[in-house]
């Protein structure tokens, strides 16, 4: 049974095989045109689609690039707007600020008007006001390595002799007139660490106060010492002037600083007593100036210097000057930040000053002062003096100076002070006004000017 | 042994990597220099913290400071006038204006204030650039950072990561700070005071605080009694109740200002040492905070609810 059934699926098999091909082949065609058919559909779908889409793009850039030129036109509307309203306002439009580069200098002007009131009526110097001077200050880096300096003042005053005596020692006559009192170059970079250099004509570094220009001066009048012995306002020569800085590191981390100049040796001319022969190249003077500064502690800082200056007296140049000075300043800060700072100075020269007369003068003389801030706006103060002729050394004065300055800012300051002078001079109480004021650019003063 | 030893040490001392030697005018720069510079650095500051930024007594002493700076860091502009004094007398060729090592702070910031037009003295001693006590404000405080940095970085390439990676956690901290001091304030209500200088305009501009005049009737320059008479005339009419003086101005004159008004004077300081508490740039801002809000409170001010 099971071999005859065999036999019978054996032979049923292929028919059976080849009929169920016959039957799947037609099937299998159609679902491959049904499939091709769908592809077709779905490539006519898409590529509808995507031309949809790129004319929509296109639609809109053609927008983008209408509202770009209606927003152009908004903005060129707007202006015209801005320009009729402009042209109809009655009042200036904003202020555009143009800052282009610029090659002019710093220039600032600093006027004193300055007078008094003394007993000493003869001496031509007093008893009036006047505008002693306007001081156009000019500066400007010139180079990378160097900046230039120029102060010019226009001078408008009757000269002090210091020791007047009598109405025919002062000549009483308004000196008027421009000068060059500093014109140089300062080199603050050439190649030597620590080392600056200035070559012109500037003021000599000899003690403190003589580097001061004139509305610098903590008082209203110069300090009777440098008047003896440097001269009315300053000792100024045209020359070469080098300063070095010790490097800190030798020095314990001090200030040591050493000055060697050496100029013509003319000084100031006539208002120079005792350096003031005719500029020849072969008298020429050298001044060498020391000093080291140091803090105490944290509020109070301590300067001292020495100078020493080596030149002729007379045009000939047979007649020598030797002068020697000391000089020495404190100064408290307000440890609180507020503006009680405090100082004290004190300057003194001795001088070995050959004259006409065959005579060495041995001269000497000093002042002392005392100044108190106390608030931003006031400063008191007091200076003694107390000096002999360096030309004459039979000669002294002395004098006590108190003194208030009230600055209303920066820029604008004013200053009593009461002085009464004697000695082997005409006794004299007088009282100095001085009203200092600036305008334009002005470099900060030094540190210990306090403001 | 022990002169080996002391050998080894000495060699080791001369081969251990030079510390970035950073100079700065302002007691606030000192401090984010020292932030971002970690024991990389050393800093000394020109300013001691209470004083006017205006106004200091910089001598030699300073300039020996300067003398052997890597970097001189301070405010640009016209802030400090006693600053060229000083660059000049510092022999230090590396610190002068257009080198790496001369680094403005005031670059990136937008200076409130700016002058336009023809300026003259007829409005005191202004700042012919613009206000120049941008410090006062954190994110002006995150621009100094960067720009600290890219300078520490130019001239002390070897730490540059380290000075970055700290500058970064610094301008996260100074923002989050600022958002929370800000909420602290808000509930106040755009607080009004008076100041003595102006100094705090960036201050409450972070802060959202609102100046509504200064003592000084023009920058610099200490008011007449008509002028105090008259500030205190509009303080009544615009119930100001709290007067602001700095830690260098005159505490008199703004205590007697505040009684006449019933007003709280409380003096605030504008730079990290200012008052011994504040050692740094951020307790300078949170001291500053907590010093206002105790005055609104004592004043009487009640803050608005959330």
């Amino acid at each position: 049974m099971h071999a005859r059934t065999g036999l019978l699926a054996a032979v049923a098999l292929p028919w059976v095989v080849s009929a169920a091909l016959a039957q799947t082949a037609p099937a299998a065609d159609d679902r491959m045109d049904q499939f091709e058919k769908r592809l077709n559909e779905l490539d006519q779908k898409y590529q509808s689609e995507l031309k949809k889409r790129d004319e929509e793009i296109a639609r809109l850039k053609g927008n983008l690039n209408q509202r770009s030129a209606a927003t152009t036109r908004d903005a060129v509307d707007q202006t015209k707007q801005d320009v009729l309203a402009d042209i109809d306002a009655r009042t200036a439009g904003p202020f555009t600020m143009r800052t282009p580069a610029s090659f002019n200098p710093s220039i600032g002007v600093v006027s004193n008007f300055s007078g008094n009131i003394s007993t000493l009526n003869k001496n031509p110097a007093r008893n009036r006001f006047d505008i002693g001077s306007v001081e156009l200050d000019l500066r400007a880096p010139i180079a990378p390595i160097a900046d230039g300096v120029v102060i010019l003042p226009i001078a408008r005053e009757v000269e002090s002799d210091l020791f007047f005596t009598d109405a025919e020692d002062g000549g009483g006559g308004i000196d008027e007139g421009i000068e060059i009192e500093e014109a140089y170059v300062f080199l603050h970079d050439f190649g030597v660490n620590n080392l600056t250099a200035k070559l012109g004509r500037f003021h000599l570094r000899f003690g403190r106060q003589n580097i001061l220009h004139e509305h610098n001066w903590p008082t209203t009048d110069n300090n009777f010492v440098n008047k003896s012995f440097l001269g009315e306002e300053a000792l100024t020569d045209s020359g070469l002037s080098l300063s070095y800085v010790i490097p800190p590191d030798w020095v314990g981390g001090q200030y040591v600083e050493l000055v060697g100049e050496v100029v013509t040796g003319e000084g100031g001319g006539e208002t120079t007593p005792v350096l003031n022969n005719d500029a020849s190249v072969d008298s020429p003077a050298v001044n060498l100036h020391a000093l080291w500064n140091t803090n105490l502690n944290d509020d109070w800082n301590f300067e001292l210097g020495g100078s020493f200056l080596a030149g002729k007296h007379d045009n000939s140049g047979s007649q020598d000057a030797f002068l020697y000075g000391l000089d020495a300043t404190l100064v408290r800060t307000d440890p609180t930040g507020g503006f009680a700072n405090s100082m004290l100075m004190f300057e003194g020269i001795y001088g070995n000053v050959d004259t006409d007369d065959g005579q060495t003068q041995h001269a000497k003389g000093f002042y002392v002062l005392g100044q108190q801030q106390l608030n931003r706006d006031w400063y008191v103060g007091i200076r003694g003096d107390w000096t002999q002729n360096a030309v004459d050394d039979s000669q002294e004065v002395w004098a006590i100076s108190p003194y208030v300055t009230w600055y209303y800012f920066e820029f604008l300051r004013f200053r009593m002070q009461y002085q009464h002078k004697d000695g082997d001079v005409a006794s004299e109480d007088t009282l100095y006004f001085q009203c200092t004021f600036t305008f334009g650019a002005h470099p900060p003063h030094p540190y210990w000017a306090m403001k | 042994m022990k002169t080996l030893t002391m050998l080894i040490l000495l060699l080791v001392a001369s081969i251990a990597p030079a510390q970035l030697k950073i100079v700065t005018t302002a007691t606030d720069y000192a401090d984010l220099a020292r932030q971002i510079g970690g024991d990389k650095v050393t800093v000394q500051s020109i300013m001691r913290g209470p004083e006017n930024v205006h106004n200091v007594l910089a001598g030699p002493t300073e300039m020996v400071k300067l003398n052997k700076a890597d970097l001189f860091v301070h405010s640009g502009l016209d802030t400090e006038p006693w600053r060229d004094n000083l660059v000049r007398g510092a022999r230090n060729a590396k610190i002068v204006e257009g080198n790496p090592s001369w680094v403005d702070l005031s670059v990136g910031i937008t200076l409130r204030d700016v002058a336009t037009g023809a300026t003259d003295r007829s409005k005191g001693d202004m700042h012919a650039y613009g206000d120049p006590h941008f410090t006062m404000n954190l994110p002006n405080g995150m621009r100094m950072v960067a720009t600290l940095t890219r300078a520490m970085a130019e001239v002390d390439p070897s730490n540059a990561d380290f000075y970055r990676e700290n500058a970064r956690k610094l301008v996260t901290e100074f923002a989050e700070m600022n958002k929370e001091l800000r909420a602290k304030l808000d509930p106040l209500g755009g607080l009004k005071i008076v100041t003595f200088h102006r100094a705090w305009g960036y201050f409450a501009d972070s802060m959202g605080l609102s100046i509504v005049d200064t003592i000084e009737p023009h920058v610099g320059i200490t008011p007449s009694p008509g002028e105090v008479v008259s500030l205190i005339e509009r303080m009544r009419a615009q119930g100001v109740k709290i007067v602001v003086c700095e830690t260098y101005n005159d505490r008199k004159l703004a205590q007697s200002i505040a009684d006449k008004v019933g007003a709280v004077m409380i003096v605030l300081p504008d730079h990290v040492l200012g008052v011994p508490e504040v050692k740094s740039y951020q307790q300078l801002f949170r001291y500053n905070v907590d010093k206002l809000i105790d005055a609104a409170k004592a004043a009487g001010i009640e803050p608005r609810s959330p």
